[in-house]
């Protein structure tokens, strides 16, 4: 297991795609930054408070982005293998292989969240009081959760049909579940980001359960696949 | 036998549930002996009397004002913290308007840990709107007084140095002229006001009534909230916090692209660069919320032509776009705040108060609340102005010069200049035509006041000038206050 998190994240963090990735996601950080704070204030008529919320929320998106793009199998690092290719390429356990990937993936984005602290902690000084921890608690969770879902994906050989289910899935979780009555609207990660929220939390430890049970049950079904193959 | 273990353990916790109430004896006074007036300021008094233990606590006051239905209510906290030592007795002081009949004052008392030891209401009576009230000092005679009105006896003793607010609830004193002696300074505050104090026991006092003092004959929060709302509030350059985030950007970029040394020098390099600038731009910013808010106070003296005191007015106006609290503290003898007028939005404000006759007010400012405060007082401020065919003489025995001062006739107006302490001459030359320009603060606040009709142009000749300073009996825990106060010298 070691050994995949140490590739991974070796792959990832020297891919100069990647990096473009990220240097592209920063910069529309910054965009949204500069086109939101303010330069002065009107008495009443004041949008500050909202600063918090509107930088919480363009973070979100971006590291949506970076979920999909890393688990979905266009990991943007060409070196690195997908589980797919790890499960029939190699002698790696199934545990060791979904866990593995799912450290490296956590860890990466430990690694990228810092990168965000600035934007988050001026957004801190210039907007009201938000809470930091319990934002960066929401983004963590639904992008495990979600990144469980995006691993269950890459183990599949075609992929355009399961990702545009996914992706219809991810505009269902961001719009409509918006209009629940509550607490169901908590399922909702803008809604959690916006009241500041972590009750919804609980929905997004079934999300990523499931995500993580059909990953398990995907990579069983393909290591017998190729065991049975490699007899042949 | 286990019914008499539970009931001895219930024994040894006995003293534990009940102490707060049986150490220490409380007592609540409305008004003087429940005697109130409806419109005016009145005397909320709690005693504490303490035995065997020492108590630590609190007394919170709570006065609400406005409609449920308007979804207009505003409330104020009047605080103060208790600490008496073993028997000992400590009588604390709040005054508060009564001024809606909907809302009764409520008074609580909390121990140290929060617990409520005792609360005590008080709802309007009919009486307190209705009846005036004659106040009678050490049992001088009571005069004519025509039918209806309400008398209480008091002794001097109870009034000296008290806050001349205390006197609020009455509309007239009749006292001896002995006693008059004694109480003369707060008494003398009290005409300023409006008050009214006989000496002779023959006067018919039936016609003599006194005008309401809340909400108060002049009120200048209209006029502060609307200056605010043309105000700016300072906040850091956006364009320097924007260059260094760019910066960051550019830099964190250009290290990935370029660096080619092992990946784990590269996550180290990486999150110094990032720690670094969260850093540099936090410590940068980290101080506008304490300065990202503006005030602006106007205030009005009026100065009496007999008396050394002068009636105070003010307006105090006060923003933040973040949650925050901003605090001024006063001088309880003589000056009153209460939060203004009854609309929405209204910033929640506390008056503490505190040792050595002050009262510091917390308003709690929050995104899109505003401040409003509204005061009324005395200050001691002596101006005497004589004129003398064509010689104008200012005697300013005041702590302030007086800037930008003209003399206001039926006619028209004369720049004076500066009104310095000491003895002022200036001599009238031709008066030119009375035309106020409206565009800068000062002439929006004059024609505010001209049309409101504080100001009355033509019946009366005054010296007008401004303070830029704040009043020496109002201090502000926070900058980005303006300050500016008209002082009205009747001639």
């Amino acid at each position: 297991m070691f050994t995949i998190v140490w590739k991974d994240l070796e792959s990832r963090i020297t891919s100069l795609e990647f990096t473009k990735f990220w240097g592209v996601s920063l910069f529309m950080l910054f965009l949204v930054f500069v086109i939101v704070a303010p330069g002065y204030q009107r008495v009443i008529n004041s949008f500050i408070p909202k600063l918090f919320v509107v930088m919480a929320i363009s973070e979100f998106f971006v590291f949506l982005a970076f979920t999909t793009a890393v688990t979905m199998g266009n990991s943007l690092a060409y070196r690195e293998k997908t589980i797919r290719d790890l499960v029939i390429g190699s002698n790696f356990s199934v545990f060791s292989i979904v866990f593995g990937k799912l450290v490296a993936f956590f860890v990466h984005l430990l690694i990228l969240i810092v990168s965000i602290i600035p934007f988050n902690l001026l957004a801190l000084n210039l907007g009201i009081d938000g809470n930091i921890m319990r934002f960066l608690s929401v983004l963590i969770s639904v992008d495990l959760a979600l990144a469980c879902w995006g691993y269950f994906i890459s183990t599949l050989r075609e992929k355009i049909f399961p990702v545009i289910l996914f992706w219809i899935g991810i505009i269902i979780l961001l719009v409509f579940t918006a209009r629940l009555p509550y607490p169901l609207n908590l399922i909702n990660p803008l809604t959690l980001i916006y009241y500041s929220e972590r009750s919804g939390l609980l929905y997004y430890l079934f999300i990523g359960l499931l995500g993580l049970a059909l990953t398990f049950w995907r990579v069983v079904y393909l290591r017998r696949i190729s065991h049975e193959e490699r007899a042949e | 036998m286990k019914l008499k273990i539970y009931l001895f353990l219930l024994f040894l916790f006995l003293p534990s549930t009940v102490y707060p109430q049986v150490g220490i004896d409380i007592n609540v006074e409305f008004g003087f002996n429940g005697t109130a007036k409806v419109g005016r300021w009145n005397p909320i008094t709690v005693t504490i009397k303490t035995y065997s233990i020492p108590f630590k606590g609190r007394i919170e006051i709570e006065v609400k004002e406005g409609s449920v239905i308007l979804e207009n209510v505003t409330s104020v906290m009047l605080k103060a913290d208790v600490d008496i030592p073993i028997y000992s007795m400590k009588e604390f002081l709040f005054l508060a308007p009564f001024s809606d009949v909907r809302h009764p004052i409520k008074v609580s008392i909390f121990s140290q840990d929060g617990r409520v030891l005792k609360t005590s209401s008080y709802e309007i009576k009919e009486l307190d709107m209705r009846l005036p009230i004659m106040c009678l000092i050490d049992n001088w005679t009571l005069p004519y007084r025509g039918t209806g009105t309400r008398v209480l006896a008091l002794e001097s003793d109870r009034l000296l140095d008290k806050p001349v607010f205390i006197l609020d609830p009455f509309d007239i004193i009749s006292l001896s002229p002995l006693s008059l002696r004694k109480l003369r300074s707060l008494l003398d505050k009290w005409i300023a006001l409006g008050g009214n104090v006989i000496t002779d026991s023959y006067t018919d006092i039936s016609g003599k009534r006194r005008n309401d003092t809340y909400p108060g004959d002049i009120d200048i929060s209209p006029l502060v909230s609307d200056l605010i709302k043309e105000e700016d509030i300072p906040l850091p350059s956006k364009s320097f916090v924007s260059i260094l985030l760019f910066l960051y950007v550019l830099f964190l970029f250009l290290f990935l692209y370029y660096f080619k040394g092992h990946f784990l020098k590269r996550v180290g390099i990486y999150l110094l660069i990032c720690l670094s600038f969260s850093y540099l731009l936090f410590s940068l910013t980290s101080s506008t919320k304490e300065t990202s808010n503006v005030g602006i106070q106007v205030n009005l003296i009026k100065v009496d032509k007999n008396l050394p005191y002068a009636s105070f007015y003010s307006g105090l106006a006060l923003f933040s776009p973040y949650n925050k609290t901003l605090r001024f503290s006063y001088d309880s003898s003589n000056l009153v705040f209460w939060i203004s007028r009854r609309e929405k939005r209204i910033a929640e404000t506390s008056l503490v108060t505190e040792e050595r006759g002050k009262v510091l007010a917390e308003v709690n400012l929050g995104p899109n609340k505003l401040g409003l405060l509204r005061g009324w007082g005395v200050l001691d401020f002596n101006i005497k102005a004589y004129k003398d065919e064509d010689v104008l003489t200012v005697i300013n025995n005041s702590l302030y010069t007086i800037r930008d001062a003209y003399f206001l006739g039926g006619k028209g107006y004369l720049p004076l200049g500066d009104i310095k302490i000491g003895v002022n001459n200036f001599k009238e030359e031709t008066f030119r035509l009375s035309r106020l320009s409206r565009d800068d603060i000062r002439g929006k606040i004059l024609s505010w006041f001209i049309d409101n009709d504080i100001i009355l142009l033509g019946d009366k000749n005054y010296i007008l000038g401004w303070i830029y300073t704040t009043p020496a009996d109002i201090e502000f825990k926070s900058n980005n206050i303006k300050s500016l106060t008209l002082c009205l010298v009747e001639i």
